[in-house]
């Protein structure tokens, strides 16, 4: 089970979108803006600019003015082109999701949508919105197309999934807003944040399952010298090296290869599970950065073990999508 | 950066906050518009250079105050003016708290109102002209107000609410021309007397009518059915002063209400029909050709007197459809009563001037070789048709007739009618415009306030009352050319060319003649126009549902133009011929069922066709290969494209098989 946000918070507002959802079902990308699924509806500033011509209308009645009749006329029928702006704004406008590259809890995902214009007519003021989420305002010129993100938080690790995008315009002058909701699933992943504090990361292996070399393994035979990188052990540097031509290198042995580090749930310091998963995603940057292999065991996952920053992004990827409970369950 | 963005829809908004607020400045109290113009500025410098925004307290202090200057500006707040002070006080102190594109947008709707209140103190075709242009202007800035994105160039702005504005012209017609117009006023808030111009005054002073010379104001305008009378027969009555106290001309008052009776006038089968346009002047004169015939409805009526006079004050621009008989013959016999009133002097004023009437009276002339006498005395004696007439003293007809000499047509027509009656002749003055412009472009008479004018009626016995001009007799010009080709004629006499009037006379005829138009089917559009709309399109009986029914039709029709128009621009970028034409075989096909698989080539799809529809085969492969070899290989001519075109369109597969 992923953790997934839908849009919307009020009942009325999700049985609104749920009926929706159920005219059109799912959509798919790129979705272009059918005059069917637009909707429109004046803004509160369109309401009191409608009060402000009827307060004209009945000025002009009882003055009998006849140029206070053409400007409420004009003003009037300025409100009527309006909407038809608006509406004409998103019309046949195409949407694609792009996705959103991850990012660990606490920072913000940015969910790119790519907007593309087929007419013949500039488009303004864009805006997408996801959930309670909204993006900057993006004008489309008339053939082109734009890159929209939307800023989502990301409070917590997991996957983070949408199920509904809506587009609005409120251009021109704000009198109307005219908006789409196109069913488009779009999700982003969220890494749990790395533990600020994490104890070293075990040596060796728990010994549960799969055969390997057991304990001070790696530190026999020397085999090169590699770059240093931060958080590599201060023991292991080649100081003979580095009194030679003040470079800070790392002795590596043939153990390194042979011996992976293994970084499991089991052996994480007891607490929350949130807290453990931490404590592995910590493990495992600080692993990648010592350019060690390690790989991952969570309860009824196994990663086996590399180096790299796909291997890095695949092993949190896992741990974002980790499903807490089960591991509970166990203990 | 952000705040460069802020100034810059803040110059847009405070840009048509000032040309909103200038039509009023007329009116407002000179502290409003430089209270405006202190709050745009710091305003300003609060968004450029960082100055302070003044504090809650002061800002509601400076609230109370200018309510208070208001208050004591109008001693009321009700009203046009009083209101229209306000809302520029209220915008200038709301620009002091502007944060958010709601505040601004608060502003914006303001002057959109100061536009509309702009109208009801002027409605003008210039000023109709000028805030239309600012209620472009506004919506511009409110687009930049609102803009969620940094706001754009100003040309693509203004050509953006330029392109709403125009959509919303036709509404605009539609609306205007249909829209039911009610015959009063919802609730009694009529103008004030104020905005409307007199022109004339209820009495004659030397030195009245001079001030009017020089103004170019409209009086009214007047059409004839047919052709009009010379310019010199041109004389609209409007006032008849009758009471002298040596000084000044009066009406007497309760003579002047009497109304017209049976039997005073005659006919002299000179009638001619005309309409006249008059601009509103508070008063109750009507303008017309002596000498009127009867009143013309409930609204105007006609005095012993022989002038018309409206029931009600004229306090908004009227036309009425009038008659008058140029040879008409009023009041053949005049009672005791009268001709003592009409021969009425102030006793002990002007004592040479009774003088010479008396002594002409004693060398034996009759009442009409008297007349002729006098009128050949103001001709032959240096006498003087001046706009800057001297300053007169205790005995002003003396002082004019014997010593200056120099007047404008009030100290003639005063003169005039002093001597007469020191000579036993009933004699009286009457005030109205004398002559009038013609505009051939609209076949009106334009009437300035620069013609008023004033002249005599004398009671002969054979003819009744008669009209007799002195200033005819000094200066015959400003009879037959206007009050222009008398100063004319003076120019020429001084040496100076008049050749530089004539064109600025007749762009002010082109100018006068879209006024006309203006003030007659725009701002005098009103319910009558509109019946005489529906009956012109033949929809007489049940006016409201008619015009319901067009309303509905014209503003639905507008709507699917303006969808049809609008969706134009949504058309794709226009599409290569050659893949048009493949689409459309595709598009054919699909309806018998067979669709082009992705990753299929034309020809592959053809000869699946082919397959499944043996009759088409060799034809949708040759088109298949013809597409093919057109698109992807070089050197394709567009005759050739055009051929293909063409083998599509005839290509017209059936549906079913044909059977065998």
């Amino acid at each position: 089970m992923s953790r997934a946000t839908t849009a919307g918070s009020l009942p009325q507002r999700r049985r609104l979108l749920q009926w929706v959802r159920r005219r059109y079902g799912p959509d798919s990308a790129p979705l272009s803006l059918h005059r069917r699924r637009l909707y429109i509806l004046p803004t509160a500033q369109g309401l009191v600019f409608a009060l402000l011509v009827f307060t004209m209308l009945l000025g002009s009645m009882n003055y009998d003015n006849a140029m206070g009749y053409l400007l409420t006329f004009l003003l009037g029928g300025m409100g009527m082109v309006t909407m038809h702006h608006a509406h004409r704004n998103l019309l046949a406008l195409s949407v694609q999701p792009l996705g959103a590259d991850p990012v660990f809890a606490g920072e913000t995902l940015a969910f790119r949508f790519r907007l593309h214009n087929p007419s013949r007519l500039d488009r303004f003021e864009i805006v997408l919105q996801l959930g309670a989420h909204r993006s900057a305002a993006v004008d489309v010129p008339a053939g082109g197309e734009a890159l929209v993100s939307v800023p989502v938080p990301a409070l917590q690790r997991g996957t983070l999934v949408f199920g509904t995008v809506t587009i609005e315009s409120r251009h021109p002058a704000h009198l109307f807003r005219a908006w789409s909701w196109a069913h488009l699933k779009v999700t982003g992943c969220v890494w749990p944040a790395p533990a600020p504090l994490a104890p070293p990361v075990p040596e060796g292996e728990s010994g549960l399952g799969e055969a390997g070399a057991v304990g001070g393994a790696g530190e026999d035979d020397f085999s090169g010298l590699r770059e240093f990188h931060r958080g590599d052990s201060p023991r292991r540097i080649a100081w003979k090296a580095y009194a030679r031509d003040s470079e800070l290198r790392i002795k590596q042995f043939t153990g390194d290869a042979a011996a992976p580090r293994w970084l499991e749930f089991a052996r994480t310091p007891p607490g929350d599970a949130e807290q453990r998963l931490a404590v592995l995603c910590r493990w495992a940057i600080d692993s990648q950065r010592a350019g060690m292999s390690y790989g991952l065991r969570l309860p009824g996952h196994t990663l086996r073990p590399d180096n790299g920053q796909a291997h890095l992004e695949r092993l949190l990827t896992l741990l974002a999508d980790f499903d807490g409970a089960h591991s509970d369950g166990e203990r | 950066m952000a705040n460069a963005e802020g100034t810059r829809r803040l110059l847009w908004v405070t840009g048509v906050l000032a040309a909103a607020t200038l039509p009023h400045l007329g009116h407002l109290p000179g502290w409003v518009p430089l209270l405006l113009g202190v709050c745009v500025l710091w305003r300003l410098g609060v968004s450029s250079h960082g100055l302070r925004v003044p504090p809650g307290w002061l800002r509601i202090l400076l609230a109370f105050l200018c309510f208070l200057g208001v208050l004591a500006t109008y001693r009321t707040i009700n009203g046009l003016h009083p209101g229209s002070a306000l809302l520029v006080v209220m915008m200038a102190l709301k620009l002091l708290e502007t944060q958010r594109s709601r505040d601004l947008v608060v502003l914006l709707l303001i002057a959109y109102f100061l536009i509309f209140a702009g109208f009801l103190n002027n409605q003008s075709l210039i000023w109709g002209g000028y805030l239309l242009a600012v209620a472009w202007l506004t919506t511009a800035a409110l687009q930049q107000a609102t803009r969620s994105a940094p706001p754009l160039p100003a040309r693509q702005v203004l050509a953006l609410s330029g392109r709403l504005l125009v959509g919303a012209m036709p509404v605009m017609v539609i609306l205007f021309m249909l829209f039911p117009r009610l015959p009063g006023p919802l609730w009694g808030i009529g103008l004030t007397e104020s905005s409307a111009t007199s022109g004339l005054s209820e009495e004659m002073s030397p030195g009245d009518i001079t001030e009017l010379g020089l103004s170019e104001e409209i009086a009214f305008r007047a059409r004839f059915e047919d052709t009009a009378p010379h310019a010199s027969q041109l004389y609209w009555r409007a006032l008849v002063l009758d009471d002298f106290n040596g000084r000044t001309w009066r009406r007497s008052r309760p003579r002047s209400q009497l109304p017209l009776r049976d039997g005073q006038l005659e006919a002299g089968g000179a009638e001619i029909a005309y309409e006249i346009v008059m601009e509103p002047h508070g008063r109750h004169w009507v303008f017309a050709l002596d000498v009127p015939r009867g009143a013309v409805s409930e609204e105007v009526v006609q005095g012993a007197d022989l002038r018309l006079a409206t029931v009600r004050p004229l306090t908004e621009r009227r036309s009425l459809a009038l008659v008058s008989d140029l040879q008409a013959r009023a009041d053949r016999t005049l009672a005791a009563r009268d001709r003592e009133h009409y021969l009425q002097l102030p006793a002990g004023r002007n004592p040479r001037t009774r003088e010479l009437a008396e002594s002409l009276r004693a060398d034996g002339l009759d009442d009409t070789q008297l007349i002729a006498t006098l009128l050949q005395r103001f001709r032959d004696e240096p006498f003087y048709y001046t706009l800057l007439p001297p300053a007169l003293g205790a005995h002003p007809v003396d002082e004019f007739l014997f010593e200056t000499r120099e007047g404008f047509c009030e100290h003639y027509a005063s003169a005039f009618a002093m001597l007469l009656r020191a000579a036993g002749i009933p004699a009286r003055v009457v005030l109205g415009y004398q002559g009038g412009e013609y505009n051939p472009l609209t076949g009106y008479h334009l009437v300035r306030q620069s013609d008023a004018h004033a002249w005599n009626e004398v009671w002969l016995p054979e003819t009744g009352w008669q009209r007799v001009d002195p200033v005819a007799a000094v200066a015959p010009y400003r009879v037959s050319q206007g009050l222009l080709g008398a100063m004319r004629a003076g120019e020429a006499r001084a040496g100076r060319g008049a050749g530089s009037l004539r064109w600025r006379r007749q762009a002010a005829l082109v100018w006068d003649a879209a006024n006309t138009l203006w003030n007659t089917r725009v701002v005098g559009y009103d319910d009558g126009s509109q019946r005489r709309l529906l009956e012109r399109l033949g929809l007489d009986g049940d006016y409201a549902r008619a015009l319901v029914i067009l309303l509905a039709l014209g503003l639905g029709g507008f709507l699917v133009i303006l969808a049809l128009l609008l969706g134009r621009g949504l058309l794709p970028a226009r599409r290569d011929p050659l893949v048009a034409a493949w689409a459309r075989l595709r598009a054919r096909l699909a309806r018998l069922g067979l669709h082009q698989r992705v990753g299929e080539t034309p020809v592959s799809f053809a000869e699946r066709v082919g397959r499944e529809r043996p009759e088409l085969a060799a034809e949708a492969t040759g088109l298949a290969r013809r597409y093919q070899r057109l698109r992807y290989e070089p050197g394709s001519n567009p005759e050739q494209i055009r051929r293909f075109v063409e083998q599509v369109r005839r290509f017209r597969p059936r549906r079913w098989r044909p059977a065998r």
